[in-house]
């Protein structure tokens, strides 16, 4: 899986769970830029993207993320 | 040792002699404090307090280490032992006497309970939440545990937090406590103006507002529903004060070393809703709670199945909400028996404001929202002060259940409020506190200049570095200010922090 396939797939993830069409993701965006990016979509968010690649993802790093760059690392980690 | 006693600045003063003058041991210097802090404050003999410090510290230190040793079903044993352990020890430790009294009084025994009477032990929920948490880091491959005794020591028992919190992080800990550190005059000045604004919260405003709060609440069935919306409302300015204050005085020890502890306050009565209000109070509990607790139990297979069969039966927005809204129930739960084994503690802390939460978040915030359906929207600074406003006195619905003595009583003051109002009797309720005019001038100046640092801090400023653009003449003039205050208006040695009995 290539880092572009994986925003390809989750910027539908992040369309679906935030209800809005005009999400585009990349590496800086964080919590901030996102206007319904609160704790609690936050896990809707980690189950949304669970779901759609097929692992679980621990809750060490489930706490520790900060921004979109990190998590598309570690779907790639957890990918391999 | 009270933190407002002069034992204490002794204490402190030899404390930053000895860590700046001997760098190579800084740490050993800090751990020896800590213990000498401890075992000096502790309420029970220094041997069983020696053995209690020494049984957490094994069980952290040595759990986190044997988590990493082993695989499988033995890792999670490990990681359960080490955690039912920690939370034994603070339940038994902290609920003991309760239950044995409830057990004794429900069976009519006529026994004696007084081996069971054991005194609130100081920091005990703080530190065993910090000890918990460092051992999940460990046990989610956060970082690798930790090999030096002292250092985990170290970090379970730092006497600045050990007394009221901040709860705080091993990884963020551990850098502090490692580095050297060098005498600095920012850390030094930045420390004592610090505590300096905490002693001043503390024995100037917060005492003075307990006095009022004290006289209407120790006869709330002779006052009218006026009278005891107006002491719910001190006491809301003296539990702010009283713990926040705590919390400066803290974090400015802290600093005196170099090292720096998370807020625990961002100017709560400035939140414009009630979810705001909890991510901007008590801030190290609540995300705490939120890390280790909520998203453990949203995230765990059960609440995700629940969450997908209400998702194809109900609708994503249900989907979405059940599974939060349990968590939430935990969540809440655990809070409030973290605050006490008391009925009106627990619907203070758990059922009101995880009610009150529900409530609000199932109405979307319509009423927060509706400042931009209104013609004046564009009036937005009115409409989040009404906002303000509104939080304020919902969140009151909490204390008025803190301040009486049992729910019946919390509930006929809630039921005054609303349907007893008559008039204020301001003027007997402040004769009956002997305050004198002196007094009650001290409590307007102080409520001013505490919402002013605290308009400051909303806007992401604060009254330290609003000081630090001022000539030096003006930073020295407040601080004498302030120094005379407390001496002159602070009534010292009246009362502990409210929060050291958690």
């Amino acid at each position: 899986m290539t880092r572009e396939e994986v925003y390809e797939r989750l910027n539908n993830v992040f369309r679906d769970v935030f209800d809005d069409e005009s999400i585009t993701l990349n590496d800086e965006i964080t919590a901030d830029d996102i206007e319904d990016w609160d704790s609690f979509e936050h896990i809707n968010l980690v189950v949304a993207v669970q779901d759609e690649f097929s692992f679980k993802i621990p809750m060490g790093k489930v706490v520790s993320m900060k921004n979109v760059g990190e998590m598309v690392d570690i779907i790639l980690e957890l990918g391999k | 040792m009270s933190l407002t006693s002069g034992s204490f600045f002794i204490f402190l003063l030899v404390t930053v002699i000895l860590y700046y003058t001997l760098p190579k041991i800084q740490k050993y210097i800090l751990l020896s404090a800590s213990c000498v802090f401890y075992l000096k404050a502790s309420p029970i003999g220094i041997d069983l307090m020696l053995v209690l410090m020494t049984y957490i510290l094994m069980l952290t230190y040595g759990g986190a280490i044997l988590q990493e040793k082993t695989f499988g079903w033995k890792r999670n044993m490990v990681s359960a032992i080490t955690i039912m352990g920690l939370v034994a020890t603070l339940f038994v430790l902290k609920y003991a006497f309760n239950m044995g009294e409830l057990l004794a009084s429900l069976l009519s025994m006529d026994v004696q309970l007084s081996w069971l009477n054991f005194v609130p032990i100081m920091g005990l929920s703080y530190f065993t939440l910090s000890a918990i948490g460092y051992v999940l880091d460990v046990r989610w491959q956060m970082y690798p545990a930790e090999r030096n005794i002292a250092t985990v020591a170290l970090f379970i028992f730092y006497f600045p937090q050990v007394v009221s919190g901040p709860v705080t992080r091993f990884e963020a800990m551990r850098q502090q406590i490692l580095a050297k550190t060098v005498l600095e005059y920012d850390n030094i000045e930045y420390g004592l103006r610090r505590m300096l604004w905490g002693y001043f919260k503390k024995l100037v405003i917060s005492e003075r507002f307990a006095m009022i709060v004290t006289v209407v609440y120790k006869n709330p069935q002779d006052y009218g529903g006026a009278d005891i919306f107006l002491a719910t409302l001190c006491y809301a300015v003296q539990l702010y004060t009283d713990f926040s204050g705590c919390m400066d005085i803290v974090l400015g020890t802290s600093a005196l070393f170099g090292v720096r502890l998370p807020e625990n306050f961002r100017a709560p009565f400035f939140s414009k809703t009630v979810q705001e209000f909890w991510q901007r109070w008590h801030i190290t509990l609540g995300l705490w709670f939120k890390d280790y607790v909520m998203y453990p139990v949203q995230i765990s297979n059960v609440m995700v199945m629940l969450g997908k069969y209400c998702k194809q039966h109900y609708g994503k927005k249900v989907g979405k909400k059940i599974p939060f809204y349990i968590s939430m129930l935990v969540l809440w739960f655990l809070i409030g028996v973290w605050h006490g084994c008391t009925a009106h503690y627990f619907v203070a802390s758990a059922i009101v404001p995880c009610t009150l939460l529900m409530i609000s978040d199932l109405g979307g915030n319509w009423f927060s929202k509706m400042g931009n359906e209104l013609p004046f929207s564009e009036c937005s600074l009115f409409w989040d002060n009404v906002n303000r406003l509104k939080s304020l006195l919902l969140i009151c619905i909490c204390w008025v259940f803190v301040c009486s003595e049992s729910v019946s009583v919390g509930l006929t003051c809630l039921y005054d409020v609303f349907a007893n109002v008559d008039e204020i009797h301001l003027s007997a309720i402040i004769a009956a506190t002997k305050m004198g005019k002196a007094g009650l001038l001290v409590m307007v100046l102080g409520i001013g200049v505490l919402v002013f640092a605290d308009y400051l801090e909303d806007k992401g400023s604060s009254l330290y570095e609003l000081l630090n653009k001022k000539s030096w003449f003006m930073r020295t003039a407040v601080l004498y200010a302030e120094i005379i205050l407390i001496l002159g208006m602070g009534m010292i040695g009246k009362s502990e922090f409210i929060y050291f009995q958690f």
